[in-house]
């Protein structure tokens, strides 16, 4: 048996005795105005290692309350991005201001973006989590802001996605179930999260890449996780389309089978060896649920590589890794001109696929 | 036995000191939490989660988190009775007579009975849970869509009652929720109904921002176009009268069998994959009033009419931790966030978990039993608090009433937007009670209308379009019978005299009474 | 705490009876137009798409069915007698509101005339039959309205300890409280209190404004 109490994905918080929770978020505060005398300090540091591309003008950044938006209600993935994010940078001291995280929930994320756009424009102090969900939720929603109209930062964590199967289902590899889905579209009920987001998407891209027509796949939404493992448990659902670590007990447990994961290595889905990828199973598809952070449009070169220096000693700081460990987030840091461009890169084929789906009409 | 002695480590670990006091952190939070409106505990917890990293204690975290939801539950529950202001949608029908009994001076019973009530339920379900979790879980999952379907018409069918006296105003507050429902992204197609262009509205209307609308806003709004003929403070107390828990010996006897009825429907409920908490809070409404000897009394301030939804309310939280503790499937908001939490630590609720981490899963349970207790010895103890809250001034107690409302769906929301949504909703509310149009129907449709329409198009969906599904399957087929037989009980005795031969006779059994 | 003593002003306001259903009769034709709009609106929008599994089948529904209440509730309210503003006489609405719904609602509600006992809603629309009879005000609510707006719209730009105190006094003056000096000073430290619990004990960012917290 294990003892909980040390169980491996802890995190050390500080020295903070346990106790009530306000004195612990209190606490957060606290840590926060204890930087405040080491302003000067750090803005000197800031200043001899600011940037090294040489246009743009070492700037002192930030100069005050960062507003971090979680373009979510809290509790989901990118308010825990967000929120840890903060405690990364005021726990490590790697800033000298306080950071202030926002929910703005609405539309995908597209409610959040369309205020960091509009709102705050040209502000540097306005950061947003973002991801690949949004490029769909612009897509899906028609917004009139996209994600092209912020300032890129970096591309943070990422989750695989996995395509199981109820235990007593015929389907033992996805070549099988993507030949039904191919000869008799009908006969597959898939089945996921909500309509024009990453699961749907990853079973958009599997069908073109199958030959399929992605039009013609039935896919069946449903709001989070758990009501659509009830489906597949039930017998609604022929496959279920879902985030790598949502049925790892399930599979442990031998209850569904997973027939493959997206990413462009195989992970352990819970059946105790690697699942195989998309890849591996014959079909050029690749897709990352991948999480991100940009900054308000308009800022100066110079407050761009300074948020982008800040986020990468976020990246490089040992709390950042062990958040990473206890959250099973895989680390998929890119900063700068190289999350400008796979940023870019993701939005044309998203929007591409869920045209072909008909979502986008 | 071996369940007893896994419970009996749980307890041993949860009676430890340091555990007590997390556990009435958690109930006491919660309550303060619960009374504000819009602020439940899924978002109370939700906002505590990263602080269960630095808490670095799963069980104590754990431990917290139950005292929190049984701590907001009966948070919602006191302000619905004294205020008429329910927080979230599972208090709404305790608000119906819990309010009027307010009203009566008998709101130290109402509240009395709500706690007893949720501790009688909370008791019996956890026991229910620690003995059953495992063949509860797999006759939960054999609800399929047309199943879901069919058990949204029937509870609809069912607590017709509430339409209430005139059937075209009850129908119009019922047609106003469905269409409330509707707003918002279709979660199959993802295509935008009458959002009329605007990105707020491609949510919906969440039923929290109708419920604070309807109530807390509606309610002050009313109250300031009668302010002549009200009395200074809000309501008189009646004075004690002895007895137990300031439960007269009537009360015990009146609220017993609605304790034992409500548990007995809110567990199985809280335990289906699509169920939840409001649905049988309800039913156990409409169910007390179909059987109280005294109908007339409904409406008025029936003590049942408390006893039995606060009951079904608690006893659903444990039928929610069925398929979570033993599918990983959370069914409610507050399971969801409770998952994300497990997952934080590293312990993945499902099959294996009362296996692979049996001392956590242990105590957990263990918590449910002594949050339970816990709730009932603060609270007891402070309905003599809360109802000091009838002695506030009314311009500063409504006064404060708006600032809680606001603050709520705000702090929720984030959104200035939703506040605005929030207040035309109270706007119409003000002018339902002007009009004598009842609230709880519009509530009733926001939540089973698009539980009944998208159940229904996805049975659709996945049948491809093949109507039969709805008889073919046995679990269905049953349930839309039932539907029937509702439907058809109001007429009996109609029926049954018109084969007679005689004139019907004014006795009706179901809905449709003297509201 | 100090008794309430001035807020009965209006009972001294004579208790005229509102001309009877015009309140109603305005109130159905609104509920008419706005149906026949979302009917419009969701017709527009289905774009023939009346598919069962669609998404527009459930819209056209509720707002026929919507259309259709809102025309039998107008009828009702042309074709009965006059009866006073409901909730300006409880005790004559349990006896002439049977009356209202006779025609249609006869094959469900067959026995509504025969229960002597039908006077209160379950939601408190109506006040117990012995609190004493009085006209309608229109100005409170409508000041509360109007502050309820401010509030909101100040929210972001005061910020929400400078808002809140200042909406909670107007508020409790509007709904007859003429006690400054008590509204204040329970006022400023609930919005402080708030504002403190909420930023620092759960972490919800609250709008700070103008003043320097």
């Amino acid at each position: 048996m294990r003892d909980l109490r040390n169980a491996p994905g802890r995190l050390r918080g500080g020295s903070r005795p346990p106790g009530t929770p306000g004195r612990v978020t209190g606490g957060r505060r606290v840590a926060a105005l204890a930087c405040v005398p080491l302003i000067a300090l750090a803005a000197a540091g800031c200043g001899q290692n600011g940037d090294g591309g040489g246009d743009a003008e070492a700037v002192k950044y930030p100069t005050r309350t960062i507003q971090l938006m979680a373009p979510a209600a809290p509790g989901g993935g990118w308010d825990s991005t967000a929120r840890a994010l903060q405690k990364t940078l005021t726990d490590g001291k790697l800033v000298t201001e306080s950071i202030e995280v926002t929910n703005v929930t609405g539309a995908g994320g597209t409610l959040g973006l369309s205020q960091l756009v509009t709102k705050n424009k040209g502000d540097a102090h306005h950061l947003m989590v973002t991801g690949l969900v949004m490029i769909g939720g612009v897509v899906t929603n028609k917004s009139p802001v996209n994600l092209g109209q912020t300032t890129p930062i970096a591309t943070l964590t990422a989750e695989q996605e996995v395509i199981v199967v109820p235990a007593n289902s015929k389907y033992q590899t996805l070549q099988e179930l993507m030949a039904d889905a191919k000869a008799n579209p009908a006969s597959i009920n898939w089945g996921g999260g909500s309509a024009g987001g990453t699961d749907q998407i990853l079973v958009g891209l599997l069908a073109k890449a199958a030959g399929a027509d992605p039009k013609a796949m039935k896919y069946v939404a449903y709001s989070g996780g758990g009501e659509s493992k009830a489906a597949l448990l039930s017998g609604d659902l022929t496959a279920a389309v879902s985030g790598a670590s949502e049925y790892a007990d399930l599979v442990a447990g031998g209850q569904v089978r997973a027939l493959a994961v997206s990413g462009a290595t195989g992970i352990d889905v819970g059946a105790g060896k690697p699942a195989p990828t998309i890849k591996e199973s014959g079909y050029d598809v690749e897709l990352m649920n991948w999480r991100g952070l940009v900054a308000a449009p308009d800022i100066s070169d110079g407050e761009r590589a300074a948020i982008i220096e800040m986020i990468d000693k976020v990246h490089s700081s040992e709390q950042w890794k062990q958040t990473l460990a206890t959250q099973k987030w895989d680390d998929f840091y890119r900063s700068g001109d190289e999350a400008k461009t796979f940023f870019e890169q993701e939005s044309t084929r998203i929007t591409q696929v869920l045209t072909e789906i008909g979502l986008a009409g | 036995m071996n369940i007893f002695g896994d419970l009996l480590g749980g307890f041993g670990t949860v009676l430890e000191p340091q555990y007590l006091l997390y556990a009435a952190i958690g109930v006491t939070l919660g309550t303060f939490v619960g009374v504000l409106p819009g602020i439940g505990p899924a978002l109370t917890i939700a906002l505590l989660l990263p602080v269960t990293f630095s808490l670095d204690d799963p069980i104590g975290t754990f431990i917290m988190f139950a005292g929190i939801y049984y701590g907001a539950m009966y948070g919602g529950s006191t302000t619905s009775i004294l205020l008429n202001t329910p927080g979230e949608s599972a208090s709404v029908a305790t608000a119906i007579e819990g309010y009027q009994m307010a009203r009566r001076g008998r709101a130290r019973a109402a509240l009395a009975t709500a706690a007893i009530g949720s501790f009688v339920a909370g008791t019996i379900s956890t026991l229910l849970l620690t003995l059953f979790a495992k063949p509860v879980a797999a006759l939960a999952v054999e609800f399929r869509a047309a199943d879901y379907f069919a058990l949204a018409l029937l509870a609809m069918v069912a607590v017709t009652a509430l339409v209430g006296r005139s059937l075209v105003r009850g129908l119009i507050s019922l047609v106003l929720g469905l269409f409330l429902g509707l707003v918002g992204l279709d979660e199959l197609t993802g295509q935008a109904r009458f959002s009329f262009g605007t990105l707020e509205l491609l949510d919906g209307i969440d039923v929290v921002v109708i419920i604070v609308g309807l109530f807390a806003i509606g309610e002050t709004l009313y109250v300031a176009s009668r302010l002549g003929q009200l009395p200074d403070r809000v309501t008189p107390l009646e004075p004690v009268k002895g007895g137990f828990g300031w439960l007269s010996r009537q009360d015990w006897a009146r609220s017993w069998r609605p304790w034992l009825r409500g548990t007995a429907v809110g567990f199985p409920f809280g335990a289906l994959p699509s169920g939840g908490a409001d649905i049988p809070t309800f039913l156990s409404y409409t169910y007390e009033r179909h059987r109280a000897k005294n109908k007339a009394e409904f409406g008025k301030g029936a003590i049942e009419g408390v006893a039995g939804p606060e009951a079904a309310n608690n006893a659903a939280f444990s039928g929610v931790l069925v398929p979570l503790l033993t599918l990983g499937i959370p069914t409610s908001a507050t399971a969801a966030v409770m998952l994300a939490a497990f997952q934080i630590f590293n312990v993945q609720p499902g099959p294996q978990l009362f296996d692979k981490s049996p001392e956590l899963v242990w105590a957990l349970i263990a918590s449910l039993y002594v949050g339970n207790v816990l709730l009932l010895l603060l609270n007891l103890p402070l309905i003599r608090l809360w109802v000091k809250v009838l002695q506030i001034p009314r311009p500063i107690l409504f006064a404060g009433i708006l600032v809680f409302a606001t603050l709520g769906v705000y702090a929720a929301t984030n959104s200035v937007i939703q506040v605005l949504i929030a207040y035309g909703i109270g706007v119409l509310g003000f002018f339902m009670r002007h009009f004598e149009f009842p609230i709880a129907p519009v509530i009733l449709g926001a939540i089973l209308g698009p539980m009944m329409e998208l159940q229904f198009r996805r049975t659709l969906v996945l049948s491809n379009g093949d109507l039969s599904v709805f008889v073919t399957r046995p679990l269905t087929a049953v349930l839309l019978g039932l539907v029937v037989v509702a439907l058809l009980v109001p007429f009996l005795p109609r029926i049954v005299a018109r084969l007679r031969g005689r004139p019907a006779t004014a006795q009706r059994l179901a809905f449709g009474e003297d509201d | 705490m100090p008794t309430e003593s001035q807020t009965r002003t209006g009972a001294v306001e004579p208790a005229a009876p509102v001309p009877a259903p015009r309140g109603a009769r305005i109130l159905g034709t609104v509920l008419l137009a706005g149906g026949l709009f979302l009917l419009w609106t969701a017709y527009r929008a289905a774009d023939g798409d009346y598919s069962i599994s669609g998404p527009w089948l459930a819209p056209l529904v509720v707002t026929t069915g919507w259309v259709v209440l809102a025309a039998w509730y107008l009828v009702t309210q042309f074709r009965t007698p006059p009866r006073p503003e409901p909730a300006v006489a409880t005790e004559s609405a349990a006896t002439t509101e049977p009356a209202a719904t006779t025609e249609s609602a006869a094959l469900t509600e067959p026995d509504a005339t025969t229960e002597p006992d039908a006077a209160a809603e379950p939601n408190a629309t109506t006040e117990p039959d012995d609190e004493p009879v009085a006209a309608v005000r229109w100005l409170p609510p409508a000041l509360l309205s109007a502050a309820l707006l401010g509030y909101v719209l100040l929210l972001d730009p005061a910020g929400f300890v400078l808002a809140s105190a200042v909406f909670f006094v107007a508020c409790a003056r509007i709904l007859g409280s003429r006690q400054w000096i008590r509204d204040v000073a329970v006022a400023v430290p609930l919005a402080f209190a708030i504002y403190y619990g909420f930023t620092q004990g759960l972490d919800i960012t609250l709008p700070a404004g103008v003043l320097p917290l």
